[in-house]
């Protein structure tokens, strides 16, 4: 599993295939891709069950959506990973406090790169991560995206009042937009 | 540099965005962010935008295989029904077209498929309607078994300047075969070759965008943008 290496040009063609109800294409995709998916709604929702729902949620969704893929202008992988943390984000904020569990066994703390990650890097990659470099907010916007950090949690987290929290993050947010843009 | 106040109070659309891809907003305010982009096209651009310089952060989260039981879930939900039947091999997606809407085809046969004279193989038994889920793209297509052709009634949408629409015929759980290109005039016909046309009946229609001449990797590369199923009507 830890193999699954995802070939956009290989993603693309099969989610063509998949918009055409292909159902081998959906095998295929679900092989290269679900593992990379788990694991965003697995670090997103901190909980096995609600991760394996937002996961299924997001792979019925593909095959129901394929046919618009290619109108979006997403990355192949950037449909995916958006769709699988939409679906991971909604029920992490529907869920009333303290109605998740917390799984601790997944010591999601060590999370980090692994070694093939960090070699297999692609060149976008490189360039949101000399951004983030850039700017005083990275914690928190990788906070927000990896760990589904509301602004609430982050003012917490920060220990700044939620509209100094705010015009922080807004302001980073600025910044790593110029970046980005070469500005 | 913009005040604070301007930033709490009025954040830019591109800002907005990003908060809601980065999913910091409350239920409400992601709710209405939501509903704002089903409406605002530039909006949609500006989320795009975002979530494809993000993604790449997570190519940090470590792979982890799913238990096997979530595939078997997912395909219990998308295809239960051909897993009782082993018949409907691929339509899956298609089992909501039940008598109901076979009953609606027919009704709009009045007047979606009047304008397919009917051949000298006296009137279609198979026709189809292929829409998309915009409806921006229409179809009417009957089957003149005599000529052995698809008859097609282009009702709405059109292919852009220096791109065609390809008609795919998918059958069972067949990859798509190419029928070739639509004709420039709303209204055509499409030879079907003859190998294929035993498998024209409860197969699957699709139109698909393609560059000038259509696909050259003999599949769609393009949006799928009208699909429907081959009805049997008497």
């Amino acid at each position: 599993m830890f193999s699954q290496v995802a070939d956009p040009t290989d993603i693309s063609l099969l989610l063509s295939r998949v918009a055409l109800h292909d159902r081998a294409a959906f095998s295929a995709l679900y092989g290269r891709t679900s593992a990379k998916l788990f694991a965003v709604t697995l670090r997103l929702t901190r909980n096995r069950a609600e991760a394996e729902d937002a996961l299924q949620e997001t792979f019925v969704k593909i095959w129901q959506h394929a046919g618009q893929y290619r109108d979006t202008q997403h990355s192949p992988m950037a449909w995916l990973v958006a769709i699988a943390r939409n679906h991971a984000i909604d029920r992490l904020r529907r869920a009333p406090k303290g109605s998740v569990e917390l799984d601790d066994t997944l010591n999601l703390a060590d999370t980090g790169p692994t070694p093939e990650a960090i070699v297999a890097a692609s060149s976008q990659r490189k360039q949101i991560d000399d951004c983030l470099k850039t700017i005083d907010t990275a914690d928190a916007i990788r906070g927000a995206y990896l760990d589904g950090y509301s602004y609430d949690e982050l003012a917490t987290r920060f220990d700044v009042p939620l509209n100094t929290m705010k015009t922080w993050l807004r302001r980073g947010l600025i910044k790593l937009k110029d970046c980005l843009n070469g500005a | 540099m913009a005040r604070d106040k301007d930033i709490i109070d009025r954040p830019d659309a591109s800002m907005e965005a990003a908060e809601y891809v980065l999913g910091v907003m409350s239920v409400a305010e992601r709710q209405a962010f939501t509903r704002r982009l089903a409406s605002d096209e530039s909006l949609r651009v500006e989320a795009v935008y975002w979530e494809n310089r993000l993604s790449p952060m997570a190519e940090d989260v470590v792979p982890t295989a799913p238990p096997a039981t979530v595939f078997k879930s997912i395909e219990q939900r998308l295809f239960a029904e051909d897993a009782k039947s082993g018949l409907l091999q691929s339509l899956g997606f298609w089992r909501g077209l039940s008598f109901a809407s076979l009953a609606a085809a027919v009704l709009l046969g009045g007047v979606l498929f009047n304008s397919l004279q009917p051949g000298p193989g006296g009137p279609s038994t198979l026709i189809a309607e292929l829409a998309g889920e915009s409806k921006t793209v229409r179809l009417a297509v009957a089957y003149d078994a005599a000529a052995g052709a698809l008859k097609i009634n282009r009702v709405e949408g059109a292919a852009a300047t220096g791109r065609d629409f390809e008609l795919w015929l998918i059958a069972g759980s067949n990859a798509p075969v190419s029928l070739g290109v639509l004709p420039q005039n709303a209204q055509g016909s499409i030879i079907v070759p003859e190998a294929l046309r035993a498998t024209l009946a409860n197969a699957i229609l699709a139109i698909s965008d393609e560059p000038d001449g259509g696909s050259t990797t003999g599949a769609p590369t393009g949006a799928v943008l009208a699909t429907g199923q081959v009805l049997t009507v008497s």
